[in-house]
């Protein structure tokens, strides 16, 4: 199952190396708290990563304009990680079909410790292409 | 308004709420949005939706109506707030930021103008909604 994560060309490239990080602060001092995968096919019911990236390459201008990250889990490895749709389920991550939400504690880790084997990539955008 | 009025509303948002509670979806998520709206509509107040400490609170004019601890919170109105940005582009035809927004909507279903204004970021996940 492919899945799709808009952000910038830096963020991008950090989550390309090392996976995503829970820990990763904003330039304000917050916390990421979890990461989200879109499906690639969708739907795109809250939004689309595309726009994700450009807003936010928009609101982080010095971090290389947008990008998506592109990554695969195998079908087994997504029913492990991800929960059932629409339902909370304690240990996985939470999925309301448009979106998929890692969180500590609710897939990330595993998610984490996976991602050195995942196929995965790095698509840069266009800052306004719609 | 005095506690006694606000009472229906306070169901109101309790019944809400547990539509979250119950399953968080599309259909779900657009039930939910749809009741704040209908509560900004019956009350005439400025309806809010906010993350806090572990709940899902929603107030009138600032008085809680009703507040739910639920599992994953701040992800659940995280996606609340996504998808009301989605919904505000659809109504307006005009590009809505997801993560920070302020805009004027007509519902086509109630032909009724509001302001929605949300915040979607890290630090913070909250929504208001106010009839015109």
């Amino acid at each position: 199952v492919l899945f799709l994560h808009g952000t910038t060309k830096k963020r991008a490239e950090a989550i390309l190396q090392s996976g995503p990080d829970a820990n990763f602060r904003e330039p304000n001092g917050s916390f990421a708290d979890g990461f989200s995968l879109t499906p690639a096919n969708g739907p795109f019911d809250v939004g689309h990563p595309h726009d994700y990236a450009r807003h936010k390459a928009a609101n982080f201008p010095n971090e290389g304009g947008p990008a998506v990250v592109l990554v695969e889990l195998s079908v087994e490895l997504a029913d492990i990680l991800i929960g059932p749709l629409g339902q909370i389920c304690a240990d996985k991550a939470l999925n309301i079909g448009a979106e998929v939400r890692f969180e500590p504690g609710g897939g990330l880790e595993e998610l984490r410790a996976a991602w050195p084997s995942l196929p995965c990539s790095v698509m840069l955008l266009d800052e306004d292409e719609p | 308004m005095n506690a006694i009025a606000l009472a229906p509303y306070e169901a109101q948002a309790a019944k809400a709420l547990q539509t979250l509670a119950h399953r968080v979806d599309t259909p779900a998520i657009d039930d939910f949005i749809m009741q704040l709206f209908k509560m900004a509509s019956d009350l005439e107040q400025i309806v809010s939706c906010e993350f806090t400490d572990k709940r899902i609170r929603i107030t009138a004019n600032q008085r809680i109506l009703h507040e739910l601890e639920l599992p994953r919170a701040k992800s659940i109105l995280r996606m609340v707030c996504a998808r009301l940005a989605v919904r505000c582009a659809e109504w307006t035809n005009q590009t809505v930021s997801p993560f920070s927004d302020q805009v004027s909507v007509e519902i086509p279903s109630e032909k009724r103008p509001y302001l929605v204004a949300f915040e979607n970021t890290p630090v913070q996940q909250m929504m208001v909604i106010e009839l015109l």
